[in-house]
């Protein structure tokens, strides 16, 4: 089965950006706009690894807040990579945020290829 | 007495011549016993006796017959005196009386009289003489019997003696004496007695007690003369009229009875004149009353005291002055009563008089009154009596007047330490003062300026029409403001900010100026550097700003530029225009990654700070802006502990130190080595952080000099002078310390030790990390936030750490689940703007309940409170919103270990 990545971005030319990266290296990739729209899309389907900005209308603060739900066994069921290019805060601070969130693999953008695809090898392969 | 001759019988008649003879012998018998008799009362008697004829003195008659006593005490032969007359043996200065006694003795036929006897060998014998005359044979003839009356001439010129001196003796007594009999008459009286009277001893003796003292005071003295007469002793104090003018005298009088063998014969009277005692006595106790009153009613304090310093006595004013009762005082040691700062004074003070070396001494000192408080007072000690070492001393109150002195020293005080120049002139401009501030601005000493104008001051930086507005502005009575910029002794410029005011007399007139000025040189620097600082957190905001679309518009490039090469084939013409892009877009990440690390601005104050991160940001940012003439070395060891330090701190120490390197080195060329380390010789206690160049090296003299602030060797506009002032600032700040190992041509290296944070040593475990993994955390919080999504974040975040958290989207519900179980929580965290209440509300609230209890404020702006205000309530930390939740679970953990490390138990609940 194809590992499928969701990737929650609101840039739309860092988006398609990423989704043919992903594509290309041969990952089955869903892309979301907003934190909100994951919380609906993750109703209907399953995912392997959650890529997420961290400055969105619904921030990636939020939306882990919500996924990663205290206590609940066996976390969101997926992995987690958190990006982010900084907001009112430098991107670290979120970064460091979303760490505490539960994501298992931070990176500031922008990110080399090689390092984006090599994290997701390595946390999947967790 | 003469014999009888018997040799004259009567013849005449023959008839009866026998009855007669016989009769005539008879008689003749009779005679001659009468002659034996008498001759053997001459002899028998020790008196001695003559017998001559009574005759004129002149015609000189013998004796007739001596007695043989007469012939021996005058030591004559009976021969011999009966050829001697009565006159040869009186004293020759009796004989005047002689005639005289003779005429009495044959008139009266009897007479007794005092003679002197003379003896053959001129003694004397006074003698007592009886002489009766008879007639024998038709002469008239005397016998005189002479008693020797030596003895009783002895004992009767004894007696007058003794009269005499007695009589001497009670004359000059001070005191009159009498004696009285028990019939009231006086009997004796000595001369001073007879004064009192005016009349002659003689005229008093003899006369009735109540007849000399005169009815009234007769009647004032009766009753002791009626106890006197009684047997007993009595004494009696009385005025009694003077003799001199009749004016009372006051005296006392004794009455002596009397008594021989149990019968009262009559009494003494002594009486004593004691008016000038009474009156002195009288005198000096109204003397004493006045003094009393005094001492009483004086508004000084009086106070007397014993050798040993003990209080004997103190007037109200001196009990009132130190808050004591009526006597209180007494028994307290001076001591007792004086500020412990004063009292080795007060005990040498009145050691100095108590010893004698002053009559009078005196200091100023401080009393402490019965409340605590201190009474500054003028004591003044004298001796009150030095045999009995006691002495008293005089307190004046001048707390008053030390507080009044103090003000104006205060005043003084605060003028001449003013960090503000003080200078006043006369109307002229002539300087009268200056304080030490303006000694330290302008290195003009006070005794350079005094009598000078402050134009010695004058820069050139303004111009006539300046000064001349100045003069303009004053002149019309009014203040002038403005900065000035003045040239120092040493010939630097400086600006102040002045201000110039006329002082007027109580006319109006203008008596001086006073100048007071502030050197805001340092403020004008700061003030540039501030606007600097400014300048570059702008820059700082603006790229964080535009970071995440930036970074967003770069990824989207980069990425894209990747997406591209992967589809080019290798050898394609194409991709190293592709690469070069990749590369510029590297940069660009790298340099807004730059901007971004030096305006972070992180306030969050000292906490550990990972020294290898940020030398090695300093490290980054230094390789992308030093030219590459220069060669950076780092020799940083990665093991280095952290340090308790606000990492901006240590940012800007590095930077400084390295861009003062830099210019250090001849046409910027050379090596910049930056060290990091641990002290090897402290255990792990101290870090070294070291910079040093190769380039021109310090002076000794600049050496000394580098450190403090405005010095500098750059040129006008090059730099500050600052910068290893603020270095200096920041590492004595941080409990560090500084060496310059430097030399001319040698280079400059600056060794810095910083103190290594304390490290938990009751864990086995080595250096905790600066924060603990997540889900490690325990502890119940309450978290209180009226924005739904804000706290269902930050529950999940603290939940994440390991908390065990109950959210509240009300304040009110917050509080009320509070009430009910006081002790269920360890912790609030509570927004501040919510609706019905805010966090500062609530914190006051829980606060009442439970004191202990560490409470973290987050509010979007910061309340209108100080920290120690907000740290009354309860409220430990205060997080500025947005809170990176990495932020708000340290806040969490440090404010719950500080209540771990707290003294209150955490089990007390106010109720």
């Amino acid at each position: 089965m194809v590992t499928r990545i969701l990737v929650v971005e609101d840039d739309p030319s860092v988006q398609s950006m990423l989704r043919q990266t992903l594509v290309d290296a041969g990952y089955d990739v869903l892309t979301a706009n907003d934190g909100s729209e994951v919380i609906a899309l993750l109703k209907a389907q399953s995912i392997d690894l959650l890529i997420t900005d961290m400055v969105m209308p619904m921030s990636g603060v939020e939306l882990l807040g919500s996924l990663v739900k205290p206590g609940l066994a066996g976390g969101p069921g997926f992995k987690i990579i958190a990006i982010s290019g900084g907001g009112d805060l430098d991107p670290e601070r979120y970064l460091r945020s979303a760490k505490l969130l539960g994501a298992d693999r931070t990176l500031a953008k922008p990110i080399l290829r090689q390092v984006l695809l090599q994290t997701i090898d390595e946390v999947l392969a967790e | 007495m003469p014999p009888v001759d018997p040799s004259c019988p009567d013849l005449a008649a023959e008839l009866g011549f026998a009855r007669r003879l016989d009769q005539l012998e008879r008689q003749n018998a009779e005679l001659r016993q009468k002659l034996r008799i008498n001759q053997c009362l001459c002899t028998a008697t020790g008196d001695l006796i003559f017998v001559h004829p009574l005759e004129a003195a002149g015609q000189a008659p013998v004796f007739a017959s001596v007695n043989d006593e007469a012939c021996r005490r005058l030591g004559y032969a009976r021969e011999e005196l009966l050829r001697m007359r009565p006159q040869d043996i009186i004293a020759e200065a009796d004989l005047d009386d002689v005639e005289e006694e003779v005429r009495a003795l044959q008139a009266d036929g009897e007479l007794q009289f005092l003679k002197t006897l003379v003896g053959r060998s001129g003694q004397r014998i006074p003698v007592e003489i009886r002489s009766r005359t008879f007639e024998d044979a038709g002469r008239v003839m005397a016998v005189s019997i002479a008693r020797d009356i030596t003895e009783r001439e002895i004992q009767r010129r004894q007696l007058a003696e003794q009269e005499s001196r007695l009589r001497l003796l009670t004359d000059n007594l001070p005191a009159q004496m009498a004696y009285v009999d028990r019939d009231q008459v006086y009997r004796f009286v000595n001369a001073r007695y007879s004064e009192r009277f005016g009349v002659p001893v003689a005229s008093i003796v003899g006369r009735r007690v109540c007849e000399v003292l005169g009815e009234s005071v007769y009647a004032e003295f009766k009753p002791s003369i009626e106890r006197a007469l009684a047997g007993e002793f009595a004494q009696q104090r009385a005025r009694t009229p003077s003799c001199a003018d009749g004016t009372p005298r006051w005296v006392d009088a004794r009455f002596v009875p009397d008594i021989v063998a149990g019968e009262v014969r009559g009494y003494y009277v002594l009486v004593l004149d004691v008016h000038d005692h009474v009156v002195a006595s009288e005198a000096l106790a109204r003397q004493e009353r006045v003094v009393e009153d005094f001492v009483q009613r004086a508004p000084v304090g009086i106070a007397v005291c014993d050798a040993q310093g003990a209080i004997q006595r103190a007037n109200p004013a001196f009990e009132t002055l130190l808050g004591y009762g009526p006597d209180e005082l007494t028994g307290l040691r001076a001591s007792d009563i004086t500020h412990p700062d004063d009292r080795a004074g007060d005990l040498a003070l009145c050691g100095r008089v108590v010893s004698g070396a002053c009559e009078v001494a005196s200091c100023r000192k401080r009393y402490l009154h019965r409340d605590g408080g201190i009474v500054w007072a003028d004591l003044t000690v004298s001796m009150a009596d030095r045999e009995a070492g006691l002495w008293f001393g005089v307190v004046r109150d001048v707390t008053g007047e030390v507080g009044e002195s103090f003000q104006q020293q205060r005043l003084l005080t605060a003028i001449e330490q003013s960090d503000d120049s003080i200078v006043i002139t006369a109307p002229d401009g002539t300087i009268e003062y200056v304080n030490a501030a303006f000694t330290r601005h302008t290195g003009y000493r006070a005794d350079e300026v005094l009598g000078r104008n402050p134009r010695l001051l004058k820069s050139g930086a303004q111009d006539h029409a300046f000064y001349a507005e100045i003069w303009r502005t004053l002149l019309a009575g009014e203040s002038w403001s403005g900065q000035l910029v003045n040239r120092r002794r040493d010939g630097s410029m400086f600006t102040e900010a002045a201000s110039i005011t006329p002082v007027r007399d109580a006319q109006g007139r203008t008596v001086n100026y006073v100048a007071v000025k502030r050197d805001i040189t340092h403020e004008q620097e700061l003030e540039r550097d501030i606007r600097q600082a400014q300048k570059m957190e702008a820059i700082g905001q603006l790229a964080a700003g535009i970071a995440h679309d930036f970074n967003n518009v770069v990824y989207a490039i980069m990425g894209n530029t990747e997406l591209a090469l992967t589809r080019l084939p290798d050898d394609h013409d194409a991709g190293g225009f592709l690469r070069d892009s990749l590369t510029a877009c590297l940069r660009a990440r790298d340099l807004v990654g730059r901007i971004l690390a030096f305006s972070r601005r992180q306030d969050a104050g000292r906490e550990q700070t990972d020294l290898n991160q940020v030398v090695g940001e300093v490290l980054d940012l230094l390789r992308s802006a030093l030219p590459s003439t220069v060669d950076l070395v780092a020799e940083i060891d990665p093991a280095c502990p952290p340090i308790l330090a606000d990492g901006t701190d240590v940012h800007q120490i590095l930077m400084n130190l390295c861009s003062n390197a830099v210019q250090a080195m001849p046409g910027g060329k050379g090596r910049l080595v930056v060290g990091l380390d641990v002290d090897p010789a402290s255990a792990g206690a101290w870090i070294r952080l070291r910079v040093a160049d190769d380039g021109a090296g310090m002076t000794p003299e600049v050496a000394r000099r580098c450190f403090e602030p405005y010095f500098t060797t750059k040129g006008v506009g090059e730099g500050t002078g600052m910068g290893l002032s603020i270095v200096h600032g920041l590492v004595t700040g941080l409990g560090g310390t500084l060496a310059v190992d430097t030399a001319p041509g040698r280079g400059t290296a600056i060794a810095i030790r910083l103190p290594a944070a304390a490290v938990d040593h009751t864990a086995a475990a080595p250096p905790a990390p600066p924060r603990p993994a997540p889900g490690t955390r325990a502890g119940r919080l309450m978290v209180v936030e009226d924005e739904p999504s804000v706290l269902r974040l930050e529950t999940s975040a603290l939940a994440q750490a390991g908390y065990q958290v109950s959210p509240f989207g009300d304040p009110a519900a917050a509080l009320a689940a509070f009430a009910a179980d006081p002790g269920g929580f360890d912790l609030v965290l509570t927004d501040q703007t919510m609706p019905g209440a805010t966090g500062v509300d609530l914190a006051r609230a829980i606060h009442d309940l439970r004191a202990d209890l560490p409470i973290i404020l987050c509010s979007g702006y910061g309340p209108d409170r100080s920290t120690a205000a907000l740290q009354a309530l309860g409220i430990r930390r205060r997080l500025a919103k947005p809170v990176a939740l990495d932020d708000l679970v340290a806040a969490v953990a440090s404010s719950l270990g500080d209540r771990a490390g707290a003294a209150s138990p955490p089990d007390r609940v106010r109720s």
